[in-house]
């Protein structure tokens, strides 16, 4: 049986991946690659791909056996590695890349230098990533990639149980947010110091960002509300503590019928300095 | 007109029917937030404290506000037109 194979088959499928909508040319790529491996391999003498130079063996094949997870919390990532055993004095190296996206083919990929412990923290709060391990004895010779999860992982953010209790009020913004009774119901107005209708800066550490304005409107509201912002929405909640929440970015309070800014800060400011609230 | 909707949506679990106002010239939001939670205790028939009373019109209430969404957009064009050489921005260079 003779088989021939038209042009560079990674090439092709590259050119084909690059006409399909961005979100598909990563599933695509590892598809294929896989069945041109599968492929390649089946069609190999005995079943064995043959590689440049012939197989690898001795001290130049690489580790055998070393297995690894990460897990992200806390705004960290956790990756631990398993040494099989070897003769003492053998040293496995590992190289750890994670990426945004599973192909790893981005520029946003990042590896790490090789390094030897079987322990290592990445900090990366908020980040999403795939990750991958490969190891080597000689640094030249390396075992193929291992995807830790066919899923990216949550570094997730920096929770405040583990911050000095200060910490979590390194944060302030500049919202005016008052509150005004309509017949039996009230309004509560969120915005910047530029007047109603005007977004208003929220300062976390040395970061300035923009929130949007906000009315809302009601029949229900308890005597003062607390607005905090959940990254999407104002929320009222009816007690400090509430808006205290690890999801929730303290804006300022109300007292609803009042007509007087509410919380402390500048005149008519308010909000997560939350001085007089 | 400048400012639009951009999305308006009724979170029926927290009682909430939600406007976002968007200016695609500045890249403003407004939010019209309608808390249109239980007048009376579904347990005990208590009425909450304000309960009783007016009707809110939502239709009515995104109208004006749009409206005064735009009034505020053209106050602030109507400066912008007479310093037509200042760099637009938030902060230094």
């Amino acid at each position: 049986m003779s088989q021939t194979i038209q042009g560079n088959p990674r090439e092709l499928v590259e050119s084909v991946a690059r006409v399909l909508p961005p979100h598909a040319r990563d599933d695509f790529r590892n598809l294929l690659n896989e069945i041109v491996l599968a492929n390649l391999t089946a069609l190999s003498p005995g079943g064995n791909l043959l590689q440049i130079g012939g197989p690898k063996a001795g001290g130049s094949a690489p580790p055998v056996g070393v297995t690894h997870t990460v897990v992200g919390a806390n705004a960290n990532y956790t990756v631990s590695i398993t040494n099989p055993s070897t003769p003492q004095g053998t040293t496995i190296y590992h190289e750890i890349s994670y990426s945004p996206v599973i192909s790893f083919k981005s520029n946003l990929t990042t590896t790490l230098p090789p390094f030897t412990e079987t322990t290592k923290n990445i900090p990366a709060p908020g980040s999403n990533q795939f990750f991958r391990l490969r190891s080597s004895f000689d640094r030249k010779t390396w075992t193929n990639y291992q995807l830790s999860s066919t899923s990216p992982i949550d570094a997730g953010l920096i929770e405040s149980g583990t911050m000095a209790p200060g910490a979590t009020f390194n944060q302030s913004n500049f919202a005016v947010a008052t509150s005004e009774a309509v017949g039996s119901g009230a309004s509560v107005f969120i915005s910047g110091t530029g007047g109603p209708l005007t977004p208003y800066t929220a300062v976390k550490g040395s970061m300035q960002s923009s929130r949007p304005s906000a009315t809302i409107i009601g029949n229900t509201f308890g005597p003062s509300e607390f607005i905090g912002w959940d990254g999407t929405q104002f929320q009222l909640k009816g007690t400090l503590a509430d808006v205290l929440a690890d999801n929730l970015e303290p804006v300022g309070k109300v007292a609803i019928g009042s007509g007087a800014p509410g919380g402390g800060g500048t005149a008519g400011g308010n909000g997560a300095r939350l001085t007089a609230v | 007109m400048t400012w639009q909707i951009k999305d308006e949506f009724i979170d029926l679990c927290r009682a909430r029917h939600t406007v976002i106002f968007h200016n695609p010239d500045t890249g403003a939001e407004h939010h019209l937030v309608h808390e249109f939670k239980l007048a009376s205790c579904p347990h005990c028939g208590t009425l909450k404290a304000n309960a009783a009373g007016i009707v809110i019109d939502m239709e009515t209430k995104k109208a004006e506000t749009l409206t005064a969404l735009h009034a505020h957009h053209n106050e602030v064009m109507q400066y912008r037109e007479k310093h037509p050489r200042v760099r637009i921005g938030s902060a230094p260079k």
